[in-house]
């Protein structure tokens, strides 16, 4: 069994509108395997992009060697929530108000496993509890306005892991909790990814997360990918300008009190991108060469995107 | 919930006060007599109803108190023109009437939603335009402009009454298409509409099984507010399909100045439908677990 | 990136272009400037008298000389449904001018001074939103008679709760507005706040509503003359209807046609508000 679960290569997704194409997904490479957590890009992958205005334009997915953009509807829809399955990041909106929330856990294992009722029931109050939702059994029949922020993510992705799947996407899933709460979630997902061996791509930009759950991390930035690194690696010395950047803008308890450093310039225009490397207006290091796109390079074992090190 | 039921049904007390005061109003300021307007002695009216006009005499406070009891122990007055009291005359009315508003609201409240939600589906498709404009074209047509015509172009008698309730039903179903439609696409906008199709549910699976539910909850207050239009436009449709109900009597009262007739009536339906509100206030209560379970 | 110059005339043909995107609104806006325009020249239109009978002609198909046909007494319609444009739009342009102004006045009242004003007012309007109007119109005409002008005043006094809702939630928001304290800080009187300062900002939904009032009051007169409750001595659409009631079977062309032009008028107020509506509320539509 080949150790890559997905592969994403040259990954080009345009959102078509009446101010220009916004190309929010630019040209993407990354690669996933068996139960590793990747710190990440997202929607694509299980092609819920609103179309219009968006469209995968080009490139692969490659989820165990079939191109997921190849598939019809149908295939797809197989695949969605039984093989590769996504958390959300705002569970108060993502959860359907009017219908119970064990039916909306249950749903999932209804569609892809051929079973009665009753057994769907049982396994949905077995992953609410295992997500660590008390009195799962009598909670089932509750409404999602009846439970707190901590607790609807976690039936977030009580929802999303109910089939087993292979790749689990989680969306934020720490935005909008407290800091304990966040602590428990990640928690969970590092614990839920140890007993059922998922391959998780975890989407954040709060790089203390990243830090916690991640085991690579992929850092993107103006729908590229600029450096592609284990979590340690990364965190002890970012190559891109781009990650040093944002690791310098960290601010630390306890050090010396100084002003609080943060990238210069302006979040880029992704309709009119420019054609040298796209991080190069706000780069300190930037040079000549910069004014053409850099190619992604492996050094070590990592990825990195920058003509420093070419 | 309790407190929410009771709430509401506080608030329709002043509300029947309301309507029971614009009728002592009009009686006291139309041109004539007031004794015309309640049905007096010289109408020959039995003697419970001249009770009313003896104390005419008494200060307006006074009497608007004495009204306001009078209509709510069920009387209404009495209609010299058919010599009864206008309560039963209503009364033996309703059914007929009745059945024409349920068919009616059946119908368009069936085919809205087929319509409402299939032209959500694929917006601006030529599905979603030719339904949208038909619907726009049959909520701006004037009810009797569109009897005349069905009458002039299928010059039979219709015995079978649903062809009365559909026609009741087209200003209805125009309406209830447009607001299904608009409903369903706020809903499908919703975050929670990508979950479900990120658990791979099927496009029927998402608009009936997730997106409907939550669409179908505003139209549920819409239905109960409109009751008041249906109420009109059986005027019409009685008037020009011959058949009898209360909106026929209306029609008549106008016709022969039976004014008793045509106040009871307008008070009994004007409450008819605070009561309705009322219904459609609890329903709603109950359809939506925010507001069932606090 | 430019900046558009933000003078009245930049905002104005702004508003236009939104407009424009709606093509139903735009072709309804037409026929309202067209109805207008055959009412204002009823005279110069008109080849025959509609008051003058006939009985020689009486109850003609649409013909050549004709185009409508004649009624019952001969008269030659088309004339009359000419003629008929005239009352049918003032009663439709003033009982929605009535329903608007009162409707602005009390709920700016309600909006602005809150409190017990509020409180009445809006129990008034929730009354007069339960109750059917059309009934409660009917029945005061029946009291008190159906003459043109009782007929625009009636309409618009029970119609004017839907307008004065819409005022007092503009209201709300607006009088917590900065532009709303800095004038009370001047010294500005409160009606002149109002009045000078609040209403011009709340006019966006009010306008469309103007619109949808004029399409049910000519709705609501047609109706009332339908029933025969409107005033036999002036020439409106919904008369003609009416009196086109009993020969209906020889002579579809006398109910079909007045008919039509009512439906036409309403469907075209119905348009030009959806397109109001549109064009003052910009979406972000990527199509």
């Amino acid at each position: 069994m080949d150790k890559t679960i997905l592969k994403v290569q040259e990954l080009k997704t345009h959102f078509f509108t009446s101010y220009g194409t916004v190309k929010a997904v630019d040209g993407v490479d990354f690669h996933l395997e068996r139960g590793e957590t990747l710190g990440l890009v997202s929607l694509s992958i299980m092609r819920l992009i609103p179309d219009p205005p968006g469209k995968i334009i080009a490139g692969k997915i490659l989820f165990d060697d079939t191109n997921l953009l190849d598939l019809t509807d149908e295939e797809m829809r197989k695949i969605r929530g039984a093989k590769i399955a996504m958390s959300f990041q705002d569970p108060m909106t993502y959860l359907n108000p009017v219908k119970k929330v064990g039916e909306q856990v249950a749903e999932a294992i209804l569609l892809h496993q051929d079973i009665i009722k009753e057994d769907a029931k049982e396994k949905t109050v077995n992953i609410m509890e295992l997500v660590g939702i008390p009195s799962a059994g009598s909670r089932y029949n509750d409404y999602p306005h009846q439970f707190s922020g901590g607790m609807r993510q976690r039936i977030m992705i009580a929802i999303a892991l109910s089939c087993n799947p292979d790749i689990l996407i989680a969306d934020e899933p720490t935005t909008n909790l407290d800091v304990l709460v966040q602590d428990q979630i990640l928690e969970l997902i590092k614990e839920l990814q140890r007993n059922l061996n998922t391959s998780i791509i975890m989407i954040t930009h709060d790089l203390g997360v990243v830090a916690e759950v991640s085991d690579r991390v992929a850092v993107m930035y103006a729908g590229k990918v600029v450096e592609i690194a284990d979590v340690m690696d990364l965190f002890k010395e970012p190559l891109h300008p781009y990650t040093q950047g944002l690791l310098n803008s960290i601010p630390i308890i306890g050090a010396e009190k100084k002003r609080l450093s943060s990238i210069g310039g302006v979040v880029p225009n992704l309709i009119d991108p420019m054609p040298g490397c796209v991080f190069e207006p706000r780069c300190p290091k930037a040079m000549e060469s910069c004014k053409t796109r850099p190619i992604m390079k492996e050094i070590n074992g990592r990825i990195v995107a920058c003509h420093l090190y070419e | 919930m309790r407190e929410f039921l009771l709430k509401r049904t506080v608030q329709i007390i002043p509300l029947i006060l309301g309507i029971i005061c614009i009728d002592f109003l009009i009686i006291h300021l139309a041109p004539g007599d007031p004794t015309q307007m309640l049905g007096g002695e010289l109408t020959g009216a039995p003697p419970e109803y001249q009770e009313k006009l003896r104390k005419v005499d008494k200060p307006l406070w006074v009497q608007l108190f004495i009204y306001i009891k009078t209509i709510l122990s069920g009387n209404l007055g009495y209609s010299f023109v058919y010599r009864s009291s206008v309560f039963d005359l209503i009364m033996k009315q309703v059914p007929n009437t009745l059945m024409l508003i349920l068919t009616s609201m059946l119908f368009s409240i069936i085919l809205g939603i087929f319509l409402g939600v299939n032209a959500a589906r694929k917006p601006y498709s030529l599905f979603d335009n030719v339904t949208t404009s038909v619907s726009l074209l049959g909520y701006s047509i004037p009810n009797f402009w569109l009897g005349v015509v069905l009458l002039l172009v299928f010059s039979l008698r219709f015995g079978i009454f649903p062809v009365q309730g559909m026609y009741l039903g087209t200003s209805q179903l125009a309406m209830y298409t447009r607001l299904i439609r608009t409903s369903m696409l706020e809903v499908l906008d919703q975050d929670y509409i990508l979950t479900a199709k990120s658990k791979g549910c099927s496009e029927s699976q998402v608009l009936f099984d997730h997106a409907l539910k939550n669409a179908l909850l505003p139209t549920v207050t819409v239905i109960g507010l409109n009751l008041g239009f249906v109420l009109t436009g059986s005027i019409l449709t009685e008037t020009v399909f011959a058949w009898p109900g209360i909106g026929r009597l209306m029609y008549d009262a106008i016709f022969m100045r039976d004014y008793p007739l045509l106040l009871g009536i307008f008070t009994l339906i004007s409450i008819c439908v605070v009561l309705a509100t009322l219904l459609t206030d609890i329903t709603y209560g109950f359809l939506d677990p925010r507001i069932r379970y606090r | 990136m430019t900046y558009k110059k933000d003078t009245q005339t930049e905002r104005l043909l702004d508003f236009w272009r939104r407009y424009k995107k709606n093509r139903p609104a735009v072709g309804g806006l037409f026929v309202i400037v067209c109805l207008i325009l055959v009412a204002a020249l009823a005279n110069h239109l008109t080849s025959y008298d509609p008051w003058e009978s006939n009985f020689g002609e009486k109850l003609q198909p649409p013909s050549a000389r004709h185009l409508m046909g004649t009624d019952n007494f001969g008269r030659d319609v088309l004339s009359r449904v000419i003629y008929g444009s005239r009352i049918t739009l003032l009663v439709g342009f003033a009982a929605a001018a009535i329903t608007i102004s009162v409707g602005i006045v009390m709920g700016a009242l309600a909006g602005y001074f809150g409190g017990i004003i509020e409180n009445i007012i809006m129990r008034i309007t929730e009354l007069f939103m339960v109750i059917p109007t059309f009934f409660l119109i009917l029945l005061i005409v029946a009291v008190f008679g159906g003459s043109i002008w009782n007929v625009i005043i009636i309409i618009g006094v029970t119609t004017w709760p839907g307008t004065a809702r819409v005022v007092r939630a503009s209201f709300l928001s607006l009088k917590e507005k900065e532009f709303v304290e800095a004038a009370k800080l001047a010294g500005v009187g409160n009606y002149r706040i109002i009045f000078r300062h609040i209403i011009p900002n709340a006019m966006g939904p009010v306008i469309v509503l103007t619109s949808l009032r004029v399409a049910s009051s000519i709705l609501a007169e047609a109706g009332l003359s339908f029933l025969g409750l409107g005033d036999l001595n002036h020439v409106t659409w919904g008369q003609l209807l009416y009196k086109a009631q009993l020969y209906m079977r020889i002579s579809w062309w006398s109910a079909i046609f007045p008919g039509l032009m009512i439906f036409l008028a309403v469907l075209s107020f119905n348009l030009v508000g959806d397109g109001l509506t549109d064009a003052l509320n910009p979406r972000l539509k990527e199509r």
